[in-house]
């Protein structure tokens, strides 16, 4: 074999070297580009007013409107099919008005230039309403009121520890601090700002006539009686219906936290 | 146990980095064999550009990986592996084209490095808007005044030593400016802005006569202007109305339509206008499967070949699976785009890696199909492979767009959201 056609049949292989060479790195890409995962985090929530129920915010800009383009999709007459945009600055989380005919109101007031959001606001499009909930702000919250339970629920077992003698077993809701229980005295108690409640506190969060107690059968049932803040039970939202009260349970009555204890005793007399 | 632990390795470690750079080098240095061993004596100046790029190659991947905790780096295989073949190709025409390639690669690098850093920081991106816009403008009108007419296009501006093409450097500035939409998100009123500027471009690009590029641009708008606006109706009534503008300037200047006489007669034409066409139809199908080998082809001899008809050396000498494998490459990094899109943590990366993805789609559909005849031959390059500097920088730079979509590309700044 003379160097000549050494030469051609090396010519002939690297031919077949490099088509299979290339199949090679075109798939090892190809598959990694594929099958690449991405995660996706969520930066804050619009929780609608009425359901309670949460819709994500996952990009750093989300548009709302009618549309079927839009990443949050309002399915409402009064809403535009491009409404607003809510987007992550330097600032904080941001809602703009980007044309809507029926408008964008943070806190009830209509908004021109775009608003910063913060924590809490409530923010309309049209007629559907909505929280803004701030998941950093959320996290450290919701942290904090698990301490808050953890705490009220020591507190509440020392005042129940107190005194045994000569007592009656009463349901009673005791505050967060341990330091003043309501009791429950009728098979129907309402719990308000307004003196005529069964049960009345005066802290502003509450609505003047805020849930109602009430026993039926043998256990006891919470409802909402349609208060402007809300009422939880271990930190849920009462929505509609009645929710079944146990014991030790946490309830959150426009911000106030109270232990719900059935067998709360009380002194004879 | 060790399953689980496995299973967690293979998702933090997506992309075997090191074995993909091992193919691409020794696919890249049995290509170059043959150019190499070509002439009597090896020419020095091809083998140090060729020893130079594999050098460069393996600094970046080093680089990237060690000081910038680069983990998914698929798309820079891709773009050394197209960059590689087409150096080699060049140079196996002419070994005085590789020098100039070369450099050219080496600015294409740094521009996808520069531009990926610009694009860490939206504020940044925002602010830069509009004097890329104004440049981008200035840029085209200079080369209106400035340019000479090469090949029946203007788009060239002679510095001397080498010329370089404008629109190659505004097709970055398009996608730049049309991705920096911040707040004005979603409305129909904030694309007249970028209407304009489009308008502009793609007016300046026409009385340039390069209608190819003037295609890509409109296309890649079209792409920019839906993203941005989500909104069909604007976008069907601006369609309606560049096809009724098209058909206008065919009517009234006919030697517009004249440049495309030969589309879809190249074989009545086969030695005038389908000249080109006719020789990479039947030279590329000689090249079979597997080709016939590295400067053995015969398609190099014809004007332009690496250029514009780079493709069919591919298929006649690489072979067409090599040919495949090069669309294949594209297609997949257009789906990578659109995937990555989805989930990018600012619109301004989805709508930057999407339009960028379609720029070289469409740029690759001008090319593979204008010179088999399936479309008009406009004369736009291939992304990486042809020869051009102007070219294979912006090739990088969309490279770049799509890469910076990828919170991965920044490390530090995925590690700052998770907190």
């Amino acid at each position: 074999m003379d160097i000549n056609e050494l030469y051609i049949s090396a010519v002939s292989l690297t031919r077949y070297l490099l088509a299979g060479l290339a199949v090679l790195i075109t798939g090892g890409c190809v598959v990694s580009l594929v099958t690449r995962r991405f995660g996706s985090r969520v930066g804050s929530y619009l929780v609608e007013f009425k359901t309670k129920k949460r819709i994500p915010l996952t990009r750093w800009e989300n548009s709302i409107g009618r549309s079927p383009t839009c990443d949050v999709i309002l399915n409402v007459a009064t809403v535009s099919r491009f409404h607003a945009v809510i987007s992550k600055r330097r600032t904080g989380w941001v809602v703009a008005d980007t044309g809507s005919r029926t408008g964008v109101y943070v806190n009830g007031e209509q908004i021109g230039k775009p608003v910063v959001l913060k924590h809490g606001d409530k923010v309309s499009f049209g007629t559907s309403v909505f929280e803004f909930f701030d998941v950093d702000v959320d996290d450290a919250e919701r942290e904090a009121e698990k301490e808050r339970r953890r705490q009220a629920k020591i507190n509440a077992r020392t005042v129940a520890r107190a005194d045994n003698r000569g007592a009656s077993f009463l349901p009673a809701i005791i505050d967060e601090a341990g330091d003043k229980a309501y009791v429950i005295g009728c098979d129907s108690c309402t719990i308000g700002r307004s003196p005529d409640c069964d049960i009345r506190l005066k802290y502003h969060s509450l609505s003047s006539e805020h849930a109602r107690v009430s026993k039926i059968g043998n256990g006891w049932y919470i409802e909402d009686l349609g208060s402007t803040n809300g009422t939880k039970v271990n930190a849920r939202f009462v929505t509609n219906g009645r929710r079944k009260l146990r014991d030790g349970d946490i309830i959150g009555l426009g911000g106030v936290i109270f232990v719900f204890d059935e067998h709360y005793k009380i002194k004879k007399n | 146990m060790s399953d689980k632990t496995q299973k967690k390795k293979k998702v933090k470690h997506p992309f075997n980095w090191l074995s993909m750079l091992m193919l691409t080098t020794i696919f890249q240095l049995i290509s170059m064999m043959p150019v190499v061993f070509l002439t009597e004596e090896p020419n020095v100046e091809v083998v140090s550009v060729f020893g130079g790029f594999i050098l460069v190659q393996w600094l970046y991947f080093i680089c990237a990986r060690n000081f910038a905790s680069q983990r998914a780096t698929e798309l820079e295989i891709i773009a050394f592996a197209l960059s590689g073949i087409g150096l080699v190709t060049v140079a196996s025409v002419k070994p005085e084209y590789a020098l100039k390639q070369f450099i050219a690669i080496l600015i294409g690098l740094a521009a996808f490095i520069v531009l990926v850093a610009i694009m860490r920081n939206v504020e940044v991106i925002s602010a830069l808007r509009i004097p890329v816009a104004i440049g981008a403008v200035g840029l085209l009108a200079v080369n209106l005044v400035m340019a000479e007419t090469v090949n029946g296009a203007l788009n060239w501006i002679n510095l001397g030593a080498f010329s370089i093409q404008p629109s190659e450097i505004v097709k970055i500035a398009f996608i730049f400016v049309g991705a920096a939409t911040l707040e004005k998100l979603q409305s129909a009123r904030s694309l007249t802005r970028y209407l304009i500027f489009s308008l502009g471009c793609v007016g300046a690009l026409f009385l340039m006569r390069d209608f190819g590029t003037a295609l890509i641009f409109f296309a890649t708008f079209v792409v920019i202007a839906f993203m941005r606006s989500g909104d069909i109706k604007t976008i069907g009534l601006i369609c309606t109305g560049a096809i009724l503008g098209a058909g206008l300037i065919i009517y009234f200047k006919p030697y517009v339509a004249s440049r495309f006489a030969a589309y879809r007669h190249v074989w009545e034409l086969a030695n005038e206008g389908g000249f080109q066409q006719t020789r990479v139809l039947s030279y590329s199908a000689s090249g079979g499967l597997f080709g016939l080998g590295i400067g053995e082809g015969r398609l190099r001899h014809i004007f332009a070949s690496t250029t514009d008809l780079i493709f069919g050396i591919l298929c006649e000498e690489w072979g067409l699976i090599v040919g495949f494998c090069v669309v294949l490459c594209f297609a997949f990094v257009a789906v990578y785009a659109l995937r990555i899109a989805r989930h990018a943590r600012s619109t301004v990366y989805s709508i930057a890696a999407v339009a960028a993805a379609a720029m070289i789609l469409v740029q690759l559909a001008l090319n593979v199909f204008g010179v088999t005849d399936l479309l008009p031959l406009t004369g736009v390059t291939l992304p990486f492979v042809s020869r051009g500097g102007t070219s294979m920088i912006c090739s990088w730079a969309l490279f770049a767009f799509i890469k910076s979509a990828d919170i991965k590309t920044y490390p530090k700044l995925e590690k700052q959201m998770e907190e």
